[in-house]
């Protein structure tokens, strides 16, 4: 009997206490956590207050719309595309002219993904 | 004449190896019995898929008791149950499918997940006054834990001759949660606490997630060893998850993995079922036993959720303490419907998510003191 007595007195110590411990150390690790993603949050916020270049850039693109453009092809389309290629490559590309490719042979679109990957450089 | 006689040697050979002549009473009542699992299985759903290979293998093991010996199929599969393999690999993707998200947001969690351990204890002390030895006593008490595999590991350690019994007993008692808790709950809370609201848990980061189960690893290793095999492969489970880098095998785990380490487990745990094993008077007192575990448990965590909801002035309701017994997830899911049959807009699942996984750790942890102390 006196071991059961020493098991459970034992065995609710123990686990209580590695409970609280992980407890301590889970609150401890969340609060730095969150203290860092808050200190990391506040210098793009005071980033966020002046607005930089937006309007400049929008001017550029205003001045110089795209000039050689298919007939047939909605602005919509046009608009997408810009926004694909800023996307990609920033401010130092433009959209010059938007042609419209010429009808492929029938072939299905893993094919040409597969002859790009034979094909490309390494 | 000779083939006559060959024959008649042959036909005689069979029939004296049959289970006809080799098995004994005790077979035929564990058929019946195992067939009455495969009913509750089937039929009630408790449990299935654990319940119906461990249901299957007692059925075999009484059929063919060769099965279980030297050169029968489940006495190499058992294997994996006697050295300990397979449990910590369950453990592997029950951590790749579990969100600490709820208990990282409220760490007071692991609280209600330790006191809910208390019928762990209270079993085993009851189990020695029944003059069980302290290794049967420890296996009977784990039981109390609700957890199937952490059950399975201890018992394959202390005392294998029980697997079983207290894996039968273990697994219904885990199915039968929704039943055993509810009028526990109930009798240890007022209506004014069963309806407490709790406040929303804040958002937990990824950083949080992956972090948290390198800690609970290092500590857990440091301060109980034997508790790495259980939590070490819970806690793996999880960052391959969280990690976010790991699908592939995250996916495995969970899926898998899990179901051809359940087969194993249940059809060789079953198969140590057999009648001369299980039928005897200590079957019974380890189900009562078992009983006794789950109520324990329950009431330890309510008892202890009161307690926190008075410290913090009625910020937390008590009858998530009742999720602290690591039957995930159905002992959150009973908290949220006992406590929305008082207040119909209270949602307590995502807060008793945080005790109910503090459980897992809970009895992992106190089947480590067990190992330490008695192994």
């Amino acid at each position: 009997m006196d071991q059961a007595i020493v098991v459970l007195i034992t065995g609710l110590i123990v686990v209580f206490s590695m409970l609280v411990i992980l407890s301590g150390v889970i609150k401890l690790y969340s609060t730095l956590v969150v203290v860092f993603s808050k200190k990391k949050a506040s210098p793009k916020k005071q980033k966020k207050t002046t607005p930089v270049k937006a309007e400049p850039i929008a001017e550029e693109v205003k001045k110089e719309p795209v000039q050689n453009i298919d007939a047939g092809i909605p602005n919509e389309v046009i608009a997408a595309i810009s926004a694909a290629v800023y996307y990609l490559e920033g401010s130092n590309a433009k959209v010059c002219a938007v042609k419209k490719a010429e009808a492929l042979p029938q072939r299905s679109a893993w094919g040409y993904i597969n002859q790009y990957e034979l094909t490309r450089p390494f | 004449m000779d083939i006559l006689n060959g024959f008649l040697e042959a036909i005689n050979n069979i029939f004296a190896t049959s289970g006809m002549t080799t098995l004994v009473w005790q077979n035929y009542v564990m058929i019946a019995v195992s067939c009455i699992l495969i009913y509750l299985a089937i039929v009630k759903k408790f449990e299935p898929l654990l319940l119906l290979p461990i249901a299957f293998g007692m059925f075999l093991v009484n059929l063919m008791p060769a099965i279980m010996q030297d050169g029968g199929l489940f006495y190499y599969l058992y294997q994996g149950v006697k050295l300990g393999i397979y449990p910590p690999l369950i453990f592997l993707g029950i951590g790749a499918m579990t969100d600490f998200g709820p208990l990282i947001a409220n760490p007071k969690s692991f609280l209600l997940g330790a006191a809910a351990q208390l019928g762990i204890f209270i079993t085993f002390i009851g189990a020695m006054l029944l003059g069980f030895d302290p290794q049967s006593a420890g296996s009977i008490g784990i039981i109390g834990g609700a957890d199937g595999p952490t059950a399975i590991f201890v018992t394959s350690k202390l005392k294998p001759e029980l697997l079983g019994p207290i894996a039968v007993a273990a697994y219904s008692y885990m199915a039968l949660v929704p039943i055993i808790q509810p009028p526990i709950m109930k009798a240890l809370t007022t209506k004014k606490e069963r309806s407490i609201v709790m406040k929303q848990l804040r958002p937990v980061s990824k950083l949080e997630k992956v972090i948290f189960p390198i800690i609970v690893t290092a500590v857990v290793a440091l301060i109980l060893p034997d508790a790495v095999p259980l939590v070490g492969m819970l806690m793996l489970g999880n960052l391959m998850r969280e990690s976010g880098v790991c699908e592939r095998i995250t996916k495995t785990a969970q899926n898998e993995l899990m179901n051809i380490i359940t087969i194993f487990l249940g059809v060789t745990v079953g198969a140590t079922a057999s009648g001369e094993v299980f039928l005897k008077l200590e079957t019974l007192e380890i189900i009562a036993l078992g009983l006794i575990a789950f109520a324990f448990g329950t009431a330890g965590g309510v008892l202890f959720g009161k307690l926190m909801c008075k410290v913090t002035k009625g910020k937390i309701n008590p009858l998530i303490g009742s999720a602290g017994v690591s039957a995930v997830p159905m002992a959150a899911r009973v908290a949220q419907k006992v406590g929305q049959e008082e207040n119909p807009s209270n949602f307590l699942l995502m807060h008793a998510m945080g005790p109910n996984v503090s459980g897992v750790i809970g009895s992992a942890v106190a089947a480590g003191v067990l190992l330490s102390i008695l192994g």
